[in-house]
């Protein structure tokens, strides 16, 4: 096998079960240093968890008998459904849908949003453009939670959330009023959390003015840090 | 007792400030379920934190509220867009839309509420009359039974997963095994807790909440981040009318309560949930229908089988939630999160000491049914505007919330473990949805994590070692039934398969 064909048989599943296994091995791994009472349950959870991811990773070189266990399956319910009407019917409500779809996108042609004429039935992937490279939607949302968190903690999550809710909207190319709007929007949630449960999220690492702190400390969880 | 604690239970209701939560909740519940992507658990999962500093009682109310609205809110979206609102809403899809494209969308609209508010009264007036005899069931089972439900509850993987049984077992295990982390609660040890990473201590565990909110709403962020379209912009009119549209409900009296049943009864089993029932529902309505060629196209007893099961798995799915803290849905599963975090531990104390508040729950769904009612016949044609908005406006608030939510669930040196919490949750979640590893059967690892460690090693002191505690026929019967039962989910797949395999190679 090359390493090309190697790439591609890899995908982000493997990962997962990647993750799995060595998490599980810690687990397994560490509870050497627990006393017997305490050990059980996590060498049990551990080693099943260990055992399940294998037989996944490794399911296409399983003998017969164990591919049982890692092929698709009908639950127990489905027996209580006629199976093949349910399908008839489905495809049926699919077939309208994208009907409908169709004459609504030719009563549409005359808008050009992009987004208002995506109304195909079946899934598109979103790609967001960031100083050239095309992102895909999920990774892109993924590392702005990142950002969103790092710089709540550096400088408190009430000024961290307008800043990551309008870069957001900015780099999906939304309107600038839409943008500003959210943003104000995003500042009162956080605030909200701040005057209703005092809530310390007004600074961080870098940045602690303790402007607003001093509402909380007379409210119901004025006990937070 | 029983009807002391009834009258209690209506005394709580009344208060002024419950009964501002009970309608706040099923109004929010309505436009949280109308919203695809969302859905009860996620809406929950969201507010919980901000129940926190409220009473009890009313926090529990507020979540059940939410949850009742929720699971009606649904619909109107898979009504008026072909887009379910929540997974349960996923049978109305197949009749509610082209009830639409007829030109039937009120009319729809209408028998969607007056089903839902109906199968709902007639499912909670029968678990206030067998409350009595529930009780009794519940104060009967003891350790033993207490740690075999929670492994019918992991038996339950077998029935929920859909797809490969295994990467359902491996989901629910791995839950299961990160509940270890933190205190032993046998040997009073700490485990896997010994370090401080950057001010975060473990000694207290991984947040149950902050599971729940990295896997419902951060995974479902980043799902629909990476979708283009997200939610449907298609400007549907809303036509029909509204009193036709409640007389047809009562034209199907069988169906009716036949699929309300359903739905309690499928709600009621550990892990199965609204979107089992209303399959099992629908498909029973076109299996005894004189007109299946009618399903499919419009058909309103396949409507009223949807969305009556659909209202009626909210009582069902209560019951082995109070009982045994075993949620029959995602959503209860995030409502057992906001009973353990105000106190309100699941199992006999919810029916006896407390057995005003469990009332009490039924009563503001009852309640709450009425609200559905009188909302969905009056107001609903109104909201179709929220179901325009789109994803992308959507993702970034949510994550606010979400992040925020979490930093408010603990207290001290946990804030920002719980935000991690929450962001790896929402990675590792968003990874298993695309790989069709089930994400309720990892909740329901987390949830049963503890009771069934706890019980067990209880179960096992009081037998002094002896796993005959589980399996004797005539010393213990309860335990050697649910034993049966769990034999029977475990491996009834497996055979059934390889049946089914060995009869096709005789074919």
């Amino acid at each position: 096998m090359n390493l090309s064909t190697l790439k591609e048989r890899v995908t982000a599943e493997h990962a997962l079960l990647l993750f799995f296994l060595v998490v599980s091995l810690f687990f397994l791994i560490e509870s050497r240093h627990l006393s017997d009472r305490a050990a059980a349950f996590p060498q049990f959870t551990a080693a099943a968890t260990l055992v399940g991811t294998l037989l996944l990773l490794f399911r296409s070189y399983l003998p017969w008998p164990l591919t049982v266990f890692v092929q698709e399956q009908e639950g127990v319910f489905e027996d209580t459904v006629d199976d093949e009407m349910l399908e008839e019917i489905e495809e049926k409500a699919e077939q309208e849908a994208r009907e409908a779809v169709e004459e609504e996108h030719e009563d549409e042609e005359g808008d050009t949003d992009d987004e208002t004429d995506d109304q195909s039935a079946e899934v598109e992937v979103r790609y967001v453009s960031v100083m050239g490279y095309e992102i895909h939607g999920a990774l892109f949302t993924v590392m702005a939670t990142v950002g969103f968190i790092v710089l709540g903690y550096l400088v408190g999550l009430l000024w961290a959330a307008p800043v990551f809710v309008a870069g957001y909207l900015y780099a999906l190319e939304r309107p600038k009023r839409d943008i500003v709007i959210l943003a104000v929007l995003s500042f009162m949630v956080a605030f909200s959390f701040l005057a209703i449960i005092g809530l310390d999220i007004d600074g961080g690492m870098l940045f602690d003015p303790q402007l607003f702190t001093v509402l909380g400390t007379d409210l119901p969880m004025g006990w937070l840090p | 007792m029983g009807f002391a604690a009834f009258a209690e239970g209506i005394g709580m209701i009344a208060s002024g400030t419950t009964f501002f939560w009970l309608i706040g909740g099923v109004l929010l519940g309505i436009i949280i379920g109308a919203l695809p992507g969302l859905g009860p658990s996620l809406g929950m999962a969201i507010l919980l934190p901000l129940t926190a500093p409220m009473e009890a009682g009313d926090a529990i109310i507020l979540l059940v509220s939410i949850y009742s609205g929720a699971m009606y809110g649904g619909a109107i979206s898979a009504i008026l867009l072909n887009a379910p609102g929540t997974a349960a809403a996923a049978a109305t899809t197949f009749e509610g839309y082209p009830m639409s494209r007829k030109g039937d969308a009120l009319h729809a609209l209408a028998i969607s509420a007056t089903a839902s508010a109906t199968a709902g009264f007639m499912t909670i007036i029968v678990i206030i009359l067998l409350m009595p005899v529930l009780v009794d069931i519940v104060l009967a089972f003891g350790s033993p039974e207490y740690f075999l439900i929670a492994f019918l509850g992991l038996a339950m993987i077998t029935v929920i997963a859909k797809g490969s049984i295994l990467k359902g077992l491996t989901a629910g295990m791995f839950g299961l095994m990160i509940t270890t982390v933190g205190t032993s609660p046998m040997a009073v040890q700490p485990r896997y807790a010994y370090t401080d990473y950057f001010d975060f201590t473990l000694t207290q565990g991984i947040d149950f909440v902050a599971v729940l909110i990295g896997l419902f709403a951060i995974a479902e962020m980043f799902n629909l981040a990476g979708e283009k379209g997200g939610i449907s912009r298609t400007g549907t009119v809303i036509s029909g009318s509204v009193i036709p549209g409640v007389k047809t409900v009562f034209k199907y009296p069988v169906n009716l309560v036949k699929s309300a049943f359903i739905g309690l009864g499928v709600g009621a089993i550990p892990g199965a949930g609204s979107t089992v029932s209303t399959f099992v529902a629908y498909g029973e309505s076109l299996r005894s229908s004189k007109n299946p060629e009618e399903f499919g196209q419009g058909s309103e007893r396949g409507l009223i089988a949807a969305e009556s099961s659909n209202n009626g798995t909210i009582g069902g799915s209560l019951v082995p939630t109070l009982s045994f803290g075993i949620p029959g849905s995602a959503a209860t599963a995030v409502l057992l999160g906001g009973l353990i975090m105000h106190g309100l531990n699941p199992g006999p104390l919810l029916f006896s000491d407390e057995l005003a508040t469990t009332y009490s729950l039924y009563l503001a769904l009852f309640i709450g049914n009425i609200l559905i009612l009188t909302v969905g016949l009056l107001f609903i044609t109104r909201m179709s505007f929220i179901t325009r908005v789109n994803a992308i406006y959507i993702i970034p608030m949510i994550i606010v919330f979400a992040v925020i939510g979490a930093y408010a669930i603990r207290g001290g040196q946990q804030v920002w473990l719980d935000v991690v919490t929450v962001l790896a949750l929402g990675i590792i979640g968003y990874y298993m949805k695309k790989y069709d590893y089930s994400i309720i059967a990892f909740v329901l690892g987390v949830v049963l994590g503890s009771i069934a460690e706890e019980n067990l090693d209880r179960s096992l002191q009081l037998s002094e070692g002896s796993w005959m505690i589980f399996f004797h026929p005539i010393d213990q019967p309860l335990s050697f039934g649910l034993v049966i039962v769990i034999i029977l989910l475990l491996f009834g797949p497996f055979v059934k398969s390889a049946i089914n395999k060995y009869r096709g190679n005789g074919d």
